[in-house]
């Protein structure tokens, strides 16, 4: 009886001790979600004047389009549909468009800003790192301005996109907030300067959730682009280090993201050829080109 | 060593047809990067290529065991399921690569090129080549 009562006693004490850690860590990261949000906070991101058709380009360059439009399927623009198999279950993008029910019409800026850079619903939920704000982390307060005046003006669709079929219960949403705490890192923080195209390759165009090597619980504790045998749908993701582009020279870097042609004349196909269609082929020819000059850099190893 | 080698028959074949289109749009694309000098008698016969081997491309994918199944085919089984959409693609990547080649004609009759015919010349390039990662992205194996 006595035994039982200690190990019983243990097990509550070991309890106690795990959930202090994990409430601690938590606490850890909601510290640098509020640091993050009174960053945009105090750079007045509800009141900043936005442009509209610059949003747009935000949008292109952050992939929205690509992954929250059911390309396969034609669906309609940013209905969401899109299914992510991971390790957990199928992770469905959401509906983003404009309408007020189903999609984001009625969020201000400040819950856009904490979606994309705190990964948090509007009601506190967090959202899985599919969402990749761990990219997102360094968001500049005019680029979130600006993409939600485009957002706000899209073409609302009034369907709900399915539910994530997940296998682990949803009470495991609160261990997303611990998961945060290990992987996202802290900086750079939004607004923090960063070279153009430093900040297209690692935050807007969050290129490392591709190809960049994937851990057990789904965390890249290495973002450098040294490529991903286990890529989307099981592919194999070349690594786009500044060795591995070695035979590329800057315009052939550009001249891909514009057509998706490589220097051996071949095109793109699979996962990348959307990503060119939807995204860089809409960026101005000096963000191809600050792209490809960051890739080639000593930096991107 | 290419992933072509090894290939025999009506794979082999279509991999060369490939491998054709590959080479004169790398031609192409060099002169537009600043590779090369803009030549347009090359440029042209690399428009005539794609037009030719656009032309054929779908007669290239038969629905035979051997066209599905041969050695080192890259060709996804979604060809054989989408056939409508895979002979639209072939036949748009034709069309847009007709237009292309009426534009490198009618330059070639220019007596100097300049910025603008340049411009035209990539956009319809560009509009042709597009095809090709349309139809990679459904269709061929990674």
């Amino acid at each position: 009886m006595r035994a039982r009562f200690r190990a019983a006693a243990a097990v509550i004490s070991v309890i106690v001790v795990v959930s202090l850690i994990i409430a601690s860590k938590i606490q850890n990261n909601s510290q640098t979600e509020s640091l993050r949000r009174n960053i945009w906070r105090n750079a007045n991101l509800s009141t900043l004047p936005a442009d509209e058709s610059r949003g747009e380009r935000i949008a292109r360059a952050a992939g929205c389009i690509a992954c929250h439009t059911d390309l396969e399927s034609d669906g309609e623009m940013l209905a969401g549909g899109v299914v992510f198999a991971t390790p957990i279950g199928k992770i469905i993008s959401p509906n983003i468009s404009s309408d007020k029910q189903y999609g984001i019409g009625d969020w201000n800026r400040e819950q856009l800003a904490e979606a994309l850079i705190n990964g948090l619903a509007p009601d506190g939920s967090h959202y899985w790192p599919a969402l990749p704000y761990v990219a997102y982390r360094s968001m500049k307060t005019q680029d979130v301005a600006d993409l939600h005046a485009w957002l706000m003006n899209t073409k609302p669709i009034s369907l709900p996109a399915p539910e994530h079929k997940l296998r682990i219960p949803s009470a495991s949403n609160r261990l997303i907030g611990l998961w945060k705490n290990q992987y996202v890192p802290k900086g750079p923080l939004p607004d923090e300067p960063i070279p153009m195209g430093q900040y297209l390759v690692n935050n807007l165009g969050h290129c490392a959730e591709c190809h960049a090597q994937r851990g057990p619980l789904g965390s890249i504790t290495d973002r450098s682009l040294k490529g991903n045998t286990r890529g989307p749908d099981g592919s194999n993701v070349p690594a786009i280090t500044r060795q591995a582009l070695m035979d590329w020279t800057v315009e052939d870097i550009a001249f891909y993201l514009e057509i998706g042609m490589t220097p051996e004349g071949d095109f793109a196909g699979a996962h990348m050829a959307p990503v060119v269609e939807h995204s860089t082929s809409y960026l101005l020819p000096e963000e191809r080109i600050a792209i490809a000059e960051y890739l080639l850099s000593d930096i991107n190893q | 060593m290419s992933a072509h080698d090894g290939a025999t028959g009506i794979i082999k074949h279509r991999m060369d047809s490939m491998k054709s289109l590959q080479d004169a749009s790398k031609t192409v694309g060099n002169m537009f990067k600043g590779k090369t000098d803009y030549d347009l008698s090359s440029m042209r016969s690399a428009s005539e290529t794609f037009i030719q081997h656009g032309e054929v491309m779908a007669d290239q994918f038969p629905d035979t065991q051997e066209s599905r199944e041969g050695h080192k085919t890259e060709a996804l089984p979604a060809i054989w399921d989408n056939w409508d959409e895979f002979t639209a693609l072939a036949e748009k990547f034709t069309q847009d690569s007709r237009a292309f080649d009426a534009i490198v004609a009618e330059l070639q009759s220019l007596p100097t090129l300049d910025k603008d015919s340049i411009r035209t010349a990539r956009t319809a390039f560009f509009k042709a080549a597009k095809n090709c990662s349309g139809c990679h992205e459904q269709f061929r194996a990674e």
